[in-house]
């Protein structure tokens, strides 16, 4: 690789494709409970 | 099914109910923040960010199932304060942040990060390369060089989604855009 900085968004933007497309339904967040009411 | 049905029966905190779809709430980076927010808001947020949020946290973890449960950790954490936070799209940004060094965290006592990688069943050679490039850094270098150079974020917000200063983003940078110069030689 000659430039790594040039070509590096590029690269990263090819690497994420290989990334889910959707996430899967009833993780463990869909089985957990709520707290209440936190603010931030 | 939206994130919404799948969680509506495992979530205590009442959520509206959306009787129109909310055009600023759509855009969640400039909701009003002073407004409660509809449900279709959130289901709004969940349809535009979800593959973006998964592309993320694939580029921090390496491993496609570990995205999946990072993003929908984040999601939940989101739907639970929804009415309170200001800026849903950044927040949603910090919890994938947050929850993929959870995984670090979690990962780095039972394997090698270049474990990960094989997870991640990444077939193209360049791909590969810079998939395993990645997983050689240290969490923090490799966090702030995605948010950088993947999602093209300034440090300053970097620094918010990370939690850490400008100097430490500005730190990590240099660190891991050098460390990566020397792998991918």
């Amino acid at each position: 690789m000659n430039d790594p900085f040039e070509e590096l968004e590029d690269r990263l933007a090819g690497l994420a494709e290989h990334a889910p497309q959707r996430v899967a339904s009833g993780g463990r967040a869909s089985r957990r409970r709520a707290s209440p009411s936190p603010t931030r | 099914m939206t994130f919404f049905e799948a969680h509506r029966n495992s979530v205590s905190e009442p959520v509206p109910t959306a009787t129109e779809m909310d055009v600023d709430d759509g855009n969640a980076l400039t909701a009003d923040p002073r407004r409660p927010r509809s449900a279709a808001g959130f289901e709004a947020l969940f349809a535009l960010e979800q593959a973006p949020m998964l592309r993320l946290a694939f580029l921090l973890l390496g491993s496609g199932p570990a995205a999946e449960e990072a993003v929908q950790e984040a999601f939940a954490t989101v739907y639970e304060r929804w009415n309170s936070i200001d800026r849903p799209g950044a927040f949603l940004r910090t919890c994938v942040v947050n929850e993929c060094r959870s995984r670090h965290r979690r990962a780095a006592v039972a394997l090698r990060k270049r474990h990960l990688v094989a997870e991640a069943d990444v077939v193209d050679d360049r791909h590969a390369e810079l998939a395993d490039a990645l997983a050689q850094l240290p969490r923090q270098r490799r966090t702030a060089v995605v948010l950088r150079h993947y999602l093209q974020m300034n440090t300053a917000e970097i620094a918010e989604a990370m939690g850490t200063s400008e100097g430490t983003v500005k730190s990590s940078l240099h660190r891991g855009l050098q460390q990566l110069k020397e792998t991918l030689r």
